[in-house]
């Protein structure tokens, strides 16, 4: 990755909006990682851009940390409207709530695993194995 | 003809209808449709009917195991969905792939994506109502897919791409049928035009259906076909980063329109890019080892442990762009495997493609994205 | 015919005694037999693509595997149809529409699973999100692969087709519950 910004969490938006008017269109991916130990889910965005030739094909890892606990967040949907179904997806299955992006019903979850995390790392699916 | 065209004093101005989840089309998606008479006003897609959790079931299996249930998602575009993972393991290895196997990838991955546009292209006609393209379309498919079996072994399914190399060079005399099914399929092309394409019957429906523009596409962040067809020049092919795509001086297509037309015949296009890829890389290939050194063997590729790190690949998928990120903790599983695939991300392209249109376009244009649920909901 | 004579007792209003009287007179055995034919020969599939398997259903309807010639002929609407094929993993999601498809289905109606994820998860045993088909719908056969192959399912429609010339019973009215037989009728029935 050429490129990795660290930054706090309530920072997102304004580091979005500039990354948006350097260029940057689109969010590729946001993955959601849960690290228990730490007490923090960390959200990693790929934002890259599609019409500034300059730009192409570079990506951006934008990182950012979020309380376990309190998992919230400030969308950025309104800046890359791309990244709104992640963000859906992020808080169906991890849980993270993303301030300015909210529908009562969730995204790919039946109704009956709403509000239970699959991807958090306590929530244990059974393995392979002799046990 | 909106409602309030036929007289006020009304009492519902708008309906809601619920179209799915069992449909005629390619897996299961709801849409949830406004309707303003039989003008789409809102539309809202539900999504999750296939949604099976393979991203934390990759995290309970080793490396190696995750390639097959990673494939599953895209299960018509299984190689371009491998060359992806596969991708992002050996950049947390450190192994460069040797060069006859980066050829061999670039030719599985072109036919798979020709394989998979006739996918497209075959529910499309049959959603539009023209069953006969399905047909031919499915009927054309599996001459590529003999093809894929003869060099992979599995029709659908082929897991040959393993960390480091492929996992069989070329067959014997597989070149001479190669040229032979390509130059079927090339063949074919015209008579697709003749019989679908130039339709007037196809025009109408598709001409000016869907129009996502340019800036809106890149805005929504649009992905694959569904992007070029709206005048964006990008293709993660484009940056070099797996396959010969570099040495055989790949180059993408593209439209200008955005409309449901204009998607479909990009399809068409990528098809003939596609055969003329897979004949270049033929011609070039050069010889040598077909997997690196370091992880040569089942024995290796099973108990392969990973380094700590991450790792982003992408890769262009028949659908479009597919992103993964992966995480090592130095075991023999991954900590997390993420995937963005293409459908996932074309999923917006309803919301923006449809409003303004009739209820009977809504089929044509869900054609045209050539959404693949599974894909989407993983 | 080697089946013992039942008795009939009409009661209640006309309809109700004539349709009675119909349902006996289709199970006797020649209009049976011709019946059943006649079903065997006209499976129609919901479309029902549940998940991957459905690529290589799709691929069992195209021209090089051709289902049509054994009647095999998937409809638009569940109403028109008689056979359910469970095209792959069924989430928790999709089992609650299924169940509503299969009550629209009129009778009689098979179910057929396709793939070891319908038979029982297969690659996906361990998820979160999906329901075993066999606990939700009465399934007929199960297809193993993953996915399976069109010849695959084309034996698994010929299997069906077998079962239902040995023994289908036909029912006139859904709601109307099977009778209790002696094991003798039934082993009459089936043999
Ligand atoms: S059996 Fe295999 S191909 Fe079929 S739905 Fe399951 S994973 Fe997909």
């Amino acid at each position: 990755m050429e490129r990795v910004l660290r930054i706090a969490s309530d920072t997102l938006k304004s580091v979005a909006k500039e990354l948006a008017a350097e260029g940057f269109d689109h969010v590729k991916s946001l993955t959601g990682m849960d690290r228990p130990e730490e007490g923090l889910i960390e959200l990693v965005y790929h934002i890259s851009s599609y019409l500034n030739p300059a730009l192409r094909g570079r990506i951006v890892e934008v990182r950012t940390e979020v309380d376990r606990s309190r998992p919230i967040i400030n969308s950025i949907s309104d800046v890359f409207p791309s990244c709104r179904y992640m963000e859906l997806e992020t808080r169906d299955l991890l849980g993270v709530k993303f301030e300015g992006n909210e529908e009562p019903d969730p995204l790919i979850l039946p109704d009956e695993l709403k509000n239970t995390w699959p991807l958090r790392k306590d929530y244990k699916i059974p393995e392979e194995g002799v046990e | 003809m909106r409602v309030k065209e036929l007289g006020k004093d009304r009492r519902a101005e708008t309906i809601t209808l619920f179209i799915g989840p069992q449909h005629p089309g390619s897996g299961h998606l709801r849409l949830v449709v406004e309707l303003d008479g039989d003008v789409v006003v809102g539309i809202r897609p539900d999504i999750g009917w296939v949604h099976r959790g393979v991203e934390k079931i990759a995290e309970t299996k080793k490396f190696v195991q995750v390639i097959p249930l990673i494939e599953r998602p895209s299960i018509i575009d299984s190689a371009n969905m491998n060359v992806g993972y596969v991708r992002a393991v050996e950049k947390l290895l450190g192994v460069e792939v040797p060069d006859r196997a980066r050829y061999i990838r670039t030719i599985l991955c072109e036919l798979n994506r020709i394989a998979s546009h006739l996918y497209g292209i075959g529910i499309f006609g049959n959603m539009i109502g023209t069953s006969t393209i399905f047909m031919w379309s499915f009927g054309d498919r599996e001459i590529i897919v003999e093809l894929m079996q003869e060099l992979t072994g599995a029709r659908l399914t082929y897991s040959f791409f393993l960390p480091g190399g492929v996992k069989g060079d070329l067959p014997d005399g597989f070149e001479e049928k190669l040229e032979k099914g390509l130059r079927y399929i090339e063949n074919r092309i015209p008579e697709y035009n003749a019989l679908f394409i130039e339709n007037p019957v196809t025009e109408d429906r598709l001409k000016g259906v869907g129009v996502i523009d340019r800036e809106k596409a890149v805005e929504i962040g649009l992905t694959g076909p569904n992007l070029r067809a709206s005048g964006v020049e990008y293709d993660a092919r484009m940056a070099g980063e797996y396959g010969a795509y570099k040495d055989l001086g790949f180059k993408p297509v593209t439209r200008p329109e955005g409309d449901s037309f204009a998607r479909l015949m990009l399809r068409f296009d990528e098809i003939e890019g596609s055969i003329g890829l897979i004949r270049k890389a033929i011609r070039e290939m050069p010889q040598g080892p077909i997997m690196h050194e370091r992880t040569k063997g089942m024995a290796r590729q099973v108990l392969m442990k990973v380094p700590e790190g991450e790792a982003f690949s992408r890769v262009e998928c028949g659908r479009g762009e597919l992103t993964f990120f992966v995480v090592s903790k130095g075991g023999d599983k991954p900590h997390r495997v993420r995937m963005v695939t293409p459908s996932f991300r074309n999923l917006i392209g309803f919301e923006t493609a449809l409003v303004g249109h009739r209820l009977a376009d809504v089929p044509t244009v869900y054609g045209s994205l050539d959404y693949f649920p599974p894909e989407a909901d993983r | 015919m080697g089946q013992k004579k039942e008795r009939v007792i009409l009661l209640g209003n006309l309809e109700n005694a004539v349709r009675k009287v119909g349902t006996r007179l289709a199970d006797m055995r020649p209009i049976r037999n011709i019946r059943n034919w006649g079903i065997t020969f006209s499976l129609w599939p919901v479309p029902l693509t549940t998940a991957c398997c459905g690529a290589e259903f799709a691929a069992t309807m195209s021209p090089r595997f051709d289902m049509e010639r054994l009647g095999v002929l998937p409809m638009a609407s569940s109403r028109q149809t008689n056979v359910l094929i469970i095209e792959g993993t069924l989430t928790r999601k999709m089992a609650k529409a299924v169940k509503i498809i299969y009550r629209q289905m009129p009778e009689p109606k098979f179910v057929i699973a396709m793939g070891s994820c319908a038979a029982d998860g297969g690659i996906f045993w361990n998820s979160y999100n999906i329901v075993r088909p066999k606990d939700v719908l009465p399934v007929d056969v199960f297809i193993p692969g993953c996915p399976p192959r069109p010849e695959a399912v084309i034996r698994a429609i010929m299997q069906l087709q077998d079962k239902i010339k040995r023994k289908l019973k036909y029912r006139m009215d859904a709601k109307e519950r099977p009778r209790k037989r002696t094991r003798r009728q039934r082993v009459s029935r089936v043999v």
